[in-house]
């Protein structure tokens, strides 16, 4: 849809003022480039129209909730935020565990507005900032393609990256998160690396080294720039292009951008203390060593010097990687941090940091994904990296080895795709400029007015491309009859008409449900919204105490802290896995073991999300086995993943199920009173089984509220004095009691009946007149 | 005006009068006549007590959601089931909504009796069965050696609870008790001396007894979580004025004699603590503020000194008064205690620490805990949070940096210099060119 | 190493006749900046990495400034010209000055 809508758009400009002067290209430019904004955004709103201005998932609510702070308090006293609602009761300093890039973008946004009198609220900036910051992600990948290859690549990739599935993932409205400005910062820095690569100009570096201080402040993705550019210097040392524009622009970003990144305090001493970072600084050292031999090589131009320069540059690599292995042996430099780990070694994660492997984006790509996620892109992109790699310079060298890294990070992690789309946007526009123009370079010299006819409809790329790349073309595709290349045309028109329709598919079906309102859709296609999560939390906000603590997967964190305003034991912020381990063990133990670690944490509720109902195959049951492993990590005495499985090795909840698991928190509160879903009463739809323990009576909870469709579920931990008396149970007594006449049948007749009942009293003496009654015994 | 005054004045005192409202279940009115000592004990010091037979078909505990009574004694051994609404849950949820219960027994106790006591954590022996202590019974004893002579000793020692002055012996006759061994709550007033048991006094002792020696316990009381206090007694008898005025004289061992039993300063004493007069403590106040400050604030820094103040009010002769003890604690916690200090105490029941908060951020809090026997449980919680430092609180010029602080400056000059100097030369080296 | 010991009195001869005397300027300056931060690594290994922050903004203040000092000196110097086309000796000076108004302000946050 946005292909075609741009397409029309320039095609009537383009018609009178056919072959004409750069002004007309400037234009031409603008144009396609603020539709591709415009269809870039477009196309993210269907969350919005589909269901309202809201943010979406987990982590946007936690950035919403801290740039509502910010805009509230002022940046400072964000910046010392100590948030006590968090991770209680250690608290949670949010300026010193953020990137603040995304609030301090939405709150500047929301400040100049303000400035002019736009009175909008914040949540909707929030809302919408994701699809305008993909307009300026798409203007960076041009700007960073047209440096590459040329200015058509480059509105080619503009036109992709606007609309691919595997970024608006990340950037629908509503999916207020670190990505959707990182991937603009991320294109913006490289563009302004190939820049000052290509011009040895201080001011590009700085201009780098900035950007790149936006990019840390914004997203721990910065990691990959800061690896990703000295590795393309250090191959281009490797290839022997070194030269002193690299030396300048390397070194003067390398320096200010290690201070730049310092500054902010999440980051803090790690860009020299932490091995992700240890590559640049080597490769500044080593670049350094380079430089001064050849300097002295510069001063002593003969023969004896080749050998030294070549034994200098490997000395001083060797020496540099030592000194960095040293460093890290003696413990100065932290080793790789799990989560790095986890990219080299996929199995890495799943047996050391179950935390991270638990969660759905860290799992590694499936084919399927790759395609749906980036379509035709997909196949398309190896063409463009084989031009670049054919036609090689530097700023080439360096889309190759972004590429490459890329792809390989994406295979490991799903959520890493986003890294991977705007290279591959930036290459298939490479390689269908290419295309575009060899087929139609031809046309221009042999049978253009034909042409213009039988291919209206992509006619203002052809247009454009012709006119900005003006390489000779060899008379080698001359042979290409007039069929061949509109077939090929029309192919490919077509391929780029279905990739389009695709992207606005998958945007909409597959990437804009908020996932905190779900909806369904009955026979009939009727659709229906099913609010639970918003009417629980809505519930927690309006009914319990201000101060109430809640305690719930670290998943709904986020989402208590935002919509219910209630403190949250963990939340989506995972620093502390000891912790995590204590809320999944609690959910893991049995009713009265898990009461103890509640009355220690001071719960005064526990929120479970239950989808045996209406089959929500994302709830707590399903996750629990994680809890199960994040628990035994940290307390392997007490807690066993085995005992949570059948004698078989299967996870079952019906009768077969093990008893730890029948009688343990998470079942229990899932399971309570549950009598819907279908024939027979309490049939847990998701699982497609019957619950195998039914009927049970909490002793430690109380059941305070579960939504309609019982998705959510509410209990209230009861408070120790509320046992108020140590009774002896029927069990425990030693004095067997011989009949049990006293309160069961009295009760049972009700209060009423029995209101004005006679007692009985034992040998009740008679009372007889004039005679004394005598002590009874 | 005047009307409005009268039933102003009215109103007062009928609620003076609902504090020390009592019900008193007994099995026959004769009873009032038997124990006439010790009701007229009670209604000395103000309780307005009503008697109702046990199996009274109008037997009713709360009206209309209200209760009527604060405190209910229960002098039936003999009701197998109560009448009106009243019944064992009733009477626990009378417990547990906050009232006072003191509930007597003997050996024909039924099982009634025995739920009660099950539900407040202890038991009492099987029917029929009655304490027999053939080497400290009473000379007055019929021959079962049931009407055994307790010495003083054997009191649980809290001076709250049974006064400080009992140093007579005492009469009991009737049912042992048993009490939960994990049971923290409840406390064996009096216990049997190691020679004692729990048996039918009437049958030979074919099975163990189910209480032997000094496990078999006399009275028990329990104080509820929410404060609210239950004596049971397994003698009647103990309370009677037979006992009060009879003299003791032990046929075996010591052979101790005395002339008045000790029973009505003990029975009048339990009484006292049961229905709430004596070791009621509360919260008057708490204060806490960084040192320094004149005002309290929620939110501390790391290393911050705190002032914690708590000033603690005993119940005494019916007014509020400063309480006085030495063993106030304060803990201050975040999951574990990080502090425990003891209080120090200051005039008019102020309780005062002064401590450095530990170097750990976090969500505290303030809490004293002060739960000793005989004393309702006293416990208050504040939750503070403590906050790191600010990024305008950190140490600043530091000395040892000092020389970074110079070269970072002498680069500043350094480039400024250098451009002037860059500059003038930029425009020499032209000319020296030209030339 | 006996090579290279004759070579060094060499090397040296050929930088006083081939280095223009706007470059010494640079040169000095250099140098003065690298005595600077040697000064301040080797107090920093005798008291110690307390003030972390302050030692890394002064040690890297003085890193950073010799950086741009050596990239002003490539920019500046007439035999590069064909490296840095389009870049004269003044817009690499105004680049330079530029770069140390970032720098500079980044170490007065960084350093309290």
């Amino acid at each position: 849809m946005p292909t075609t809508a741009e397409t029309k758009h320039s095609n009537g400009r383009n018609k009178g003022i056919f072959n004409n002067t750069t002004g007309f290209s400037t234009l031409i430019t603008v144009t396609v480039l603020s539709l591709a904004w415009l269809a870039g955004f477009a196309s993210r709103l269907f969350a919005v129209i589909r269901f309202e201005s809201i943010i979406h998932e987990f982590d946007p609510w936690f950035n919403y909730r801290s740039t509502a702070y910010m805009v509230q308090h002022g940046f400072y006293n964000f910046l010392n935020w100590f948030d006590e609602r968090a991770w209680y009761p250690l608290g949670r300093i949010v300026g010193g565990t953020v990137y603040p890039g995304l609030m301090i973008t939405s709150g500047t946004i929301h400040w100049i507005l303000h400035t002019l009198n736009i009175p909008i609220h914040i949540r909707d900036i929030c809302v919408f900032l994701a699809p305008i910051f993909s307009g300026l992600t798409a203007i960076a990948t041009y700007l960073l393609t047209s440096e590459l290859w040329s200015r058509g690549a480059g509105l080619f990739a503009a036109c992709f990256i606007a609309i691919v599935p595997g970024y608006s993932s990340r950037s629908v409205a509503g999916s207020y998160d670190n990505e959707g400005i990182a991937i603009f910062a991320l294109q913006f820095t490289y563009y302004l690396w190939l820049k000052s690569i290509k011009s040895g100009s201080i001011f590009w570096s700085i201009c780098t080294a900035l950007s790149y201080f936006y990019m840390v402040s914004a997203w721990g993705g910065y990691v990959f720039i800061i690896n990703l550019i000295p590795l393309h210097v250090f191959v281009l040392l490797i290839m022997g292009r070194f030269s002193q524009r690299l030396f300048v622009s390397y070194t003067v970003f390398y320096i200010i951008g290690l201070l730049l990144s310092m500054q902010i305090p999440f980051v803090g001493f790690q860009p020299i203390r932490t091995s992700e970072h240890m590559a640049a600084s080597g490769v500044f050292a080593l670049l350094m060593a380079v430089g001064a031999l050849k300097y002295l090589h510069s001063l002593n131009p003969k023969g004896q010097w080749k050998q030294l320069l070549i034994l200098g540059g490997l000395v001083a690599a060797g020496t540099v990687f030592l000194a960095v292995v040293l460093l890290t042996y003696m413990g100065v430099i932290a080793p790789w941090s799990g989560r790095f780990y986890s990219l080299w070694d996929t199995g890495y994660a799943k047996i050391h940091i179950p935390i991270i492997a638990s969660v759905s984006e860290h799992q590694p790509t499936t084919w399927s994904s790759f395609f749906f996620d980036l379509h035709v892109l997909v196949c398309t992109f190896p063409v463009g990296l084989w031009y670049c790699i054919k036609n090689i310079n530097d700023e080439r060298v360096f889309v190759a080895l972004y590429a490459l890294s890329a792809v390989y990070f994406a295979g490991v992690m799903v959520r890493l795709m986003l890294t991977l789309t705007p290279v591959v946007c930036v290459l298939a526009g490479i390689a269908f400029s290419i295309l575009l123009d060899l087929v139609l370079k031809e046309d221009e010299m042999q049978t253009a007015p034909v042409e213009t006819e039988d291919s209206k409809n992509l006619y203002d790329k052809a247009g454009k491309l012709k006119k900005r790349t003006p390489e000779p073309v060899p008379a080698a595709d001359s042979g290409l009859g007039m069929n061949v290349r509109s077939g090929t045309l029309i192919a490919f028109m077509i391929l780029l008409m279905l990739f389009s329709v695709h992207c606005t598919w998958a945007t909409s079906n597959a990437y804009s449900s908020p996932s905190i309102v779900l909806a369904s859709y009955g026979n009939d296609g009727s659709r229906k919204i099913l609010d639970d999560f918003r009417e629980a939390y809505g519930w927690l906000s309006q009914n319990t105490a201000e101060d109430a603590r809640i305690m719930s997967w670290w998943d709904y964190g986020y989402q208590i802290a935002g919509m219910g305003n209630r403190t949250t034991l963990v939340d989506n912020n995972t620093w502390n896995n000891s912790h995590i381990a204590l809320v999944g063990k609690a959910m893991a133990s049995n009713e009265s073991a898990a009461y103890d670690i509640m009355t220690m944490l001071d719960v005064d509720y526990v929120l479970v999300i239950f989808g045996g109902a209406i089959g929500y195959s994302g709830d707590d049951i399903n996750k629990f086995i994680w809890m199960v492993r994040i628990a035994e990590g940290e307390h392997p005495k007490e807690i066993h993943e085995a005992d949570y499985f059948t004698e078989r090795g299967e996870y079952r909840v019906d009768s077969e199920a093990s008893k730890t698991m029948l009688n343990c928190l998470m079942y229990k509160l899932s399971y309570y009173r549950y009598d819907s879903g279908g024939s027979p009463a309490g049939y847990d739809r998701t699982r497609g089984a019957l619950p195998g323990h039914r009927g049970f009576q909490l002793t430690y909870l109380e059941e305070a509220y579960t939504t309609e469709h019982w998705l959510v579920r509410i209990y209230r931990v009861k408070k120790p004095d509320e046992f108020n008396r140590p009774r002896l149970p029927l069990a425990k007594r030693t004095i067997p009691t011989s009949n049990n006449l006293s309160k069961k049948p009295a009760y049972d007749l009700g209060p009423m009946t029995s209101k004005r009942r006679k007692g009985l009293l034992k040998n009740k003496p008679t009372l007889v007149k004039g005679k004394k009654m005598t002590k009874l015994e | 005006m005047k009307i409005s005054l009268i039933l102003g004045l009215i109103a007062c005192f009928s609620i003076a009068c609902a504090e020390q409202e009592t019900l008193v279940l007994v099995d026959n009115l004769n009873i009032r006549e038997t124990h006439s000592q010790f009701f007229k004990s009670l209604q000395d010091r103000g309780y307005s007590l009503t008697f109702k037979l046990a199996d009274d078909a109008n037997l009713v505990l709360s009206k209309y959601g209200e209760y009527l009574y604060k405190n209910l004694i229960v002098f039936s051994p003999s009701v197998v089931e109560f009448g009106g609404q009243l019944d064992t849950e009733g009477i626990t949820k009378f417990i547990d909504d906050g009232g006072n219960v003191l509930m007597a027994g003997n050996s024909v106790a039924g099982d009634v009796y025995r739920e009660i006591v099950s539900e407040c954590g202890f038991e009492m022996d099987e029917e029929s069965a009655a304490v027999i202590d053939h080497f400290n019974y009473d000379a007055l004893d019929e021959g079962d050696h049931t009407r055994i002579v307790v010495s003083p000793k054997n009191l649980i020692n809290a001076p709250t609870i049974v006064g400080t002055q009992n140093t007579q012996p005492l009469l009991f006759e009737g049912t042992g008790l048993i009490l939960d061994k994990d049971n923290s709550l409840v406390m064996p007033i009096l216990t049997a001396d190691s020679t004692a048991y729990s048996y039918n006094p009437k049958s030979l002792v074919k099975e163990y007894p189910h209480a032997v020696g000094r496990k078999t316990v006399l009275i028990a009381a329990l104080q509820a979580r929410n404060n609210a206090r239950i004596i049971f007694s397994g003698s009647l008898f103990f309370f009677s004025d037979e006992a009060f005025n009879s003299p003791v004289a032990k046929v075996h061992g010591d052979k101790t004699k005395a002339s008045l039993s000790g029973n009505k300063a003990l029975a009048v004493h339990l009484s006292e603590w049961a229905f709430g007069e004596r070791g009621q403590l509360r919260v008057r106040r708490v204060h806490h503020h960084r040192q320094g400050d004149k005002q309290s604030s929620n939110t501390y820094t790391i290393t911050d000194t705190v002032v914690y103040k708590i000033e603690i009010e005993e119940l005494k002769n019916g007014k509020w008064q400063p309480f006085e003890a030495n063993d106030v604690q304060l803990e201050f916690v975040r999951i574990d205690p990080f502090i425990r200090t003891t209080l120090k105490k200051k005039p008019n029941g102020v309780y005062e620490g002064i401590f450095k908060v530990p170097d750990v951020w976090g969500v505290y809090q303030f809490k004293v805990d002060y739960d000793r026997i005989g004393y309702t449980r006293l416990y208050h919680s504040t939750q503070v949070s403590v906050r790191p430092l600010q990024h305008t609180q950190y140490e600043r010029f530091i000395p040892s940096a000092y020389p970074y602080y110079v070269s970072a400056f002498s680069m500043m000059v350094g480039v400024f210099l250098f451009s002037f100097v860059f500059l003038y030369y930029k425009e020499e080296t032209p000319k020296s060119k030209s030339e | 190493m006996t090579s290279l010991a004759s070579v060094i009195p060499k090397l040296y001869q050929e930088y006083t006749t081939k280095t223009s005397k706007k470059l010494k300027i640079v040169d000095a300056y250099l140098l003065y900046i690298f005595l600077t931060a040697v000064i301040q690594f080797a107090y920093c290994c005798l008291v110690g990495t307390f003030p972390f922050n302050s030692f890394l903004s002064g040690f890297i203040s003085t890193v950073s400034c010799f950086v741009l000092g050596v990239c002003l000196r490539l920019q500046v110097n007439p035999e590069n010209k064909s490296e840095f086309q389009g870049l004269s000796a003044e817009r690499g000076f105004a680049d330079f000055i530029f770069a140390h108004l970032v720098l500079h302000i980044v170490v007065i946050n960084f350093i309290g």
